[in-house]
């Protein structure tokens, strides 16, 4: 009997522990190229800007590896602005064309969402199924399909927030 | 002894949770650069992220249960998969000893020194389990039967797939309780030279020496593969006593086995063809309830063929077309070495198959297979006529045609298919239609399973049945199995993996077989007080971890066949024993154990261990009938050091084992009351093994 129980809290621990485990390994250098290509593939209502503000909140290497790529990149003639906010600092989200948000800080979906109201910002987490709580893209490793980088996209949001995403782009998001 | 067992498992289990607490990983190969800016480059890019190898692990491609390949999490039944690194490191010294280590798998002894494996307390020995390799089936045609011994060089094999439970859907009549798949290494993975010489000794008899060869290359489109063994060994070394109380020792030429074993392959684009010869020639004192006088030879020979083409139209559409022959001498014993008390056995069969699946994946996310088969057996049999037939010839045709449906989907993954066969042999359609879902909840992985599986009868079941129609043609209804599983997997940390899997298996019209005192041989379905009916249920469990440091599996299987119907003559109810609720021969709990830890980068040690609670045989053979005794719990422990890139020499390995540390004598049981007395093992063996790699990839 002694042997059961143990057996069945031992199971009932796993199972109660599974959000502790397989966490999603984005690569950090993949994931900036992503971004550099999202914002390729989307327009924004003012293209007067000259330059792409670029926001990443929470401790990603994400920030490290497009600071590295800011220095030696422009996308379309402009050049990439990029900063780090804390959660004590999303009412300032709003000012930036695109905002990572860190799979550390994915619990802040709701409170980013809610900043962003309905500002032509680009919202991508790093972690999956954001998509499905406001974020316009979300990154996912496929371990069905060798482990590739892939990315959902929540089209309706995005064009909700006066942003024109291309259909190359649709087409090669993962539903 | 269960309690011990109970209470190791259960301290094992929690020190794994408090000691597993690394994260090594490993990198994956990617191209990635700064200048990859394309998205459609990007989003064909396997990540550089950092895996950990037990997530590689259980997401590594599976195609024994499914012809589809999918993820060892998501094949929709219940898989192992030994790998390379793990045949390597265990430094197991043939089949036995890798498979004793799967939970609910076991082996008992057959007839003349044979050993057959048993699945989840059932005898599987004929025609109940697929054995293949390279995808060509080892089961001989006559009996359904695999005779292991020491005839696959574990140095050749890539991986072992092995499902516990139906592959009757796909592969049809010999995989009524499990499939083992072993793939050998292709050019591609060879690409050079690679040779084994393995030697072990007992106290009292050479255990084995055996060499091997290994040579294969990719060019372009070309590839080819060509693996050779030869060796000599002892089944036993220990004393074998009949049902008569008559006793012999097995360390002379009375035990045995001298494998001779081939492989090539060769293909160019989709076009490939393989040549397997496979010879176990063996000598056996061990009769059937009397030892024999002298001993006698006895000769298991397969030769196995295939012609492959698949011809792809598309990425969505391909359809491979095989065409095989297959000619087998087994228990083989020539007139001109036979004599009364041991008869000649010359009965050679072929198998000529042709076999068509069309895989068809109308969306990224379903897969549909279909495909027909048909294959003609032929026996002549120069020693007698077969009884039922009134001929020395047998010829039977089987048509089958199947179908599979699969939906690939995150959440779940329905699979369903069936397959229909006929056999001139039986009159009936044999359907074995299959369900299975598999899901994953968080990152809990569950799969349910519903098989009915079959078991066609063999030659020799109609050849020799005990039942006739009106008409005198003789009658033999297929066996059928339905079989319920499910599983539940759980990643505990990043390094490892727990499964748990229930299953209760129910088999209608079991072909049986019988010898009498007088050696003369029959089938029926069914046994002789008309019990139809026979099953076991049960459940096995595993946990597995992997890291930089090696790796950790420990597994335990129970079963009991309370409240499940039962056949006389495996079970032993009536005989007044202190359990009632488990099968002739099988233990009903067995706990394994084993384990690689990398000393250096270069040297590892592994041990492994088995454990099996008590088991029951017949022993003797009187006035009264079979005596049924009981079998005290085993241990069997051992280890194996093994030395990468030797003496600073690149590509040499050296190991040094210890099988049977504790000098257990370990004994193969026989499953039913029959005439067979339990056979002893080799008792504790000391083996060295030398492997050289000249590859192009190391």
């Amino acid at each position: 009997m002694k042997f059961k129980l143990s057996f069945i809290a031992i199971i009932m621990f796993v199972i109660a522990t599974q959000n502790q485990v397989f966490a999603q390994q984005l690569d950090k250098k993949m994931m900036s190229l992503y971004v550099i290509n999202f914002i390729k593939y989307v327009q924004w209502p003012n293209q007067s800007a000259s330059e792409y503000k670029i926001a990443v909140v929470g401790s990603s290497e994400v920030f490290g590896e497009l600071s590295k790529l800011s220095s030696t990149k422009n996308i379309n003639g402009k050049k990439l602005v990029i900063s780090q906010l804390n959660d004590s600092q999303l009412d300032k989200i709003k000012e930036f064309h695109v905002v990572i948000l860190s799979n550390k800080e994915a619990n802040l979906i709701k409170k980013c969402t809610d900043a962003l109201s309905n500002s032509p910002t680009l919202l991508i987490t790093e972690k999956d199924g954001l998509t499905k709580k406001g974020a316009s893209i979300s990154m996912l490793i496929d371990e069905d399909d060798d482990f590739k980088t892939k990315f959902q996209i929540n089209k309706q949001k995005i064009e909700e927030v006066g942003l024109k995403v291309s259909t190359e782009l649709l087409a090669l998001s993962t539903k | 002894m269960i309690k011990f067992l109970r209470i190791k498992i259960l301290e094992t289990l929690i020190l794994l949770f408090i000691c597993v607490i690394t994260d090594a990983q490993i990198k994956l190969d990617s191209t990635i650069t700064n200048d990859t800016t394309d998205l459609k480059q990007l989003v064909e890019q396997k990540s550089t992220a950092q895996f950990s190898k037990m997530e590689r692990d259980i997401n590594q491609d599976v195609n024994v249960a499914s012809k589809k390949t999918l993820s060892y999490r998501k094949t929709p039944s219940i898989v192992t998969v030994i790998t390379e690194e793990e045949i390597v490191k265990s430094g197991a010294r043939d089949m036995i000893d890798l498979l004793r280590q799967i939970p609910g798998l076991d082996f008992n002894a057959d007839i003349q020194g044979v050993v057959g494996l048993s699945v989840r307390g059932n005898w599987a020995q004929e025609g109940k389990h697929l054995f293949l390799i390279d995808g060509q089936e080892i089961n001989e045609t006559l009996y359904g039967s695999v005779n292991y011994a020491t005839n696959f060089p574990l140095s050749h094999i890539k991986k072992i797939e092995i499902i516990r439970g139906s592959g009757s859907a796909i592969y049809g009549g010999f995989s009524e309780y499990a499939v083992i798949n072993i793939i050998t290494k292709t050019g591609e993975d060879v690409q050079g030279f690679q040779t084994q010489f393995q030697m072990g000794h007992t106290a009292n008899a050479l255990g084995r020496l055996n060499a091997s060869v290994l040579a294969g290359e990719k060019i372009k489109s070309f590839h080819y593969s060509f693996g050779a063994m030869a060796g000599t060994g002892h089944r036993s070394d220990q004393n074998y006593t009949d049902m008569n109380g008559n006793t012999v020792r097995l360390n002379q030429n009375n035990s045995q086995l001298n494998p001779t074993y081939l492989n090539f392959s060769c293909g160019y684009k989709g076009l490939s063809a393989r040549f397997v010869y496979d010879n176990m020639s063996t000598r056996t004192q061990m009769g059937y309830g009397n030892v024999f006088t002298k001993s006698y030879p006895s000769l298991y020979s397969n030769l196995l063929t295939e012609l492959k083409y698949i011809h792809t139209f598309s990425d969505k559409l391909n359809i491979t077309t095989r065409l095989n022959f297959k000619n087998q001498k087994t228990y083989h014993l020539e007139s001109s070495e036979a004599s009364e008390e041991n008869t000649a056995f010359e009965v050679p069969v072929q198998r000529y198959r042709a076999n068509m699946i069309v895989s068809y994946d109308p969306t990224k996310k379903m897969n549909i297979i279909a495909g027909g088969e048909i294959f003609i057996d032929n026996a002549i049999n120069y020693s007698y006529q077969f009884a039922s037939l009134n001929s020395n010839k047998a010829s039977f045709t089987n048509l089958s045609a199947f179908t599979q449906f699969l939906y690939k989907n995150k959440f779940i993954t329905p699979t369903l298919g069936f397959r229909l066969d006929k056999n001139t042999s039986f009159s009936q359609i044999a359907i074995s239609p299959r369900f299975a879902l598999v899901s994953r909840i968080g990152k809990v992985n569950l799969k349910c399973m519903y098989n009915r599986s079959f078991r066609a009868p063999t030659i020799f079941n109609i050849a020799l049945t005990e039942t006739f129609d009106n008409k005198g043609k003789p009658i033999m209804v297929p066996e059928t199995s339905d079989i319920f599983e499910f599983e539940i997997g759980v990643p505990i940390t990043r390094n490892s993996y727990f499964t748990l899997n229930l299953f209760d298996i129910t088999t209608q019209n079991p072909i049986l077989y019988n010898v009498s005192e007088t050696d003369v041989e029959s089938y029926k379905n069914g046994d002789k007080n008309g019990n139809k009916k026979l099953g076991s249920r049960g459940f096995e469990t595993e946990f597995k971890v992997k890291d930089a440091w090696g790796y950790f599996n420990i597994n335990y299987s129970f079963y009991t066949d309370q409240g499940m119907p039962q056949i006389d003559d495996y079970n032993i109810r009536g005989y007044n024993l202190e359990v009632s609720n488990i099968n002739l021969g099988i233990a009903q709990h067995k706990f394994n154990l084993n384990a690689a830890y990398n000393i250096t980068q270069k040297i590892s040690i592994a041990p492994s261990a088995s454990m099996w609670s008590n088991r029951y045989a017949a022993t003797q053979f009187d006035d009264k009938g079979f005596l049924i005794s009981r079998f005290e719990p085993t241990f069997l422990a051992n280890v194996f050091v093994n030395f990468n890139d030797a003496f600073n020499t690149k590509g040499l390995q050296i190991g040094f084992g210890c099988y049977d540390i504790f000098n257990k004598k370990f004994q193969f049981l026989q499953t039913s009351q029959n005439f067979i007395a339990p056979m002893p093992a080799l008792s504790r063996e000391f083996i060295i093994k030398l492997t050289y790699n000249l590859s192009k990839n190391s």
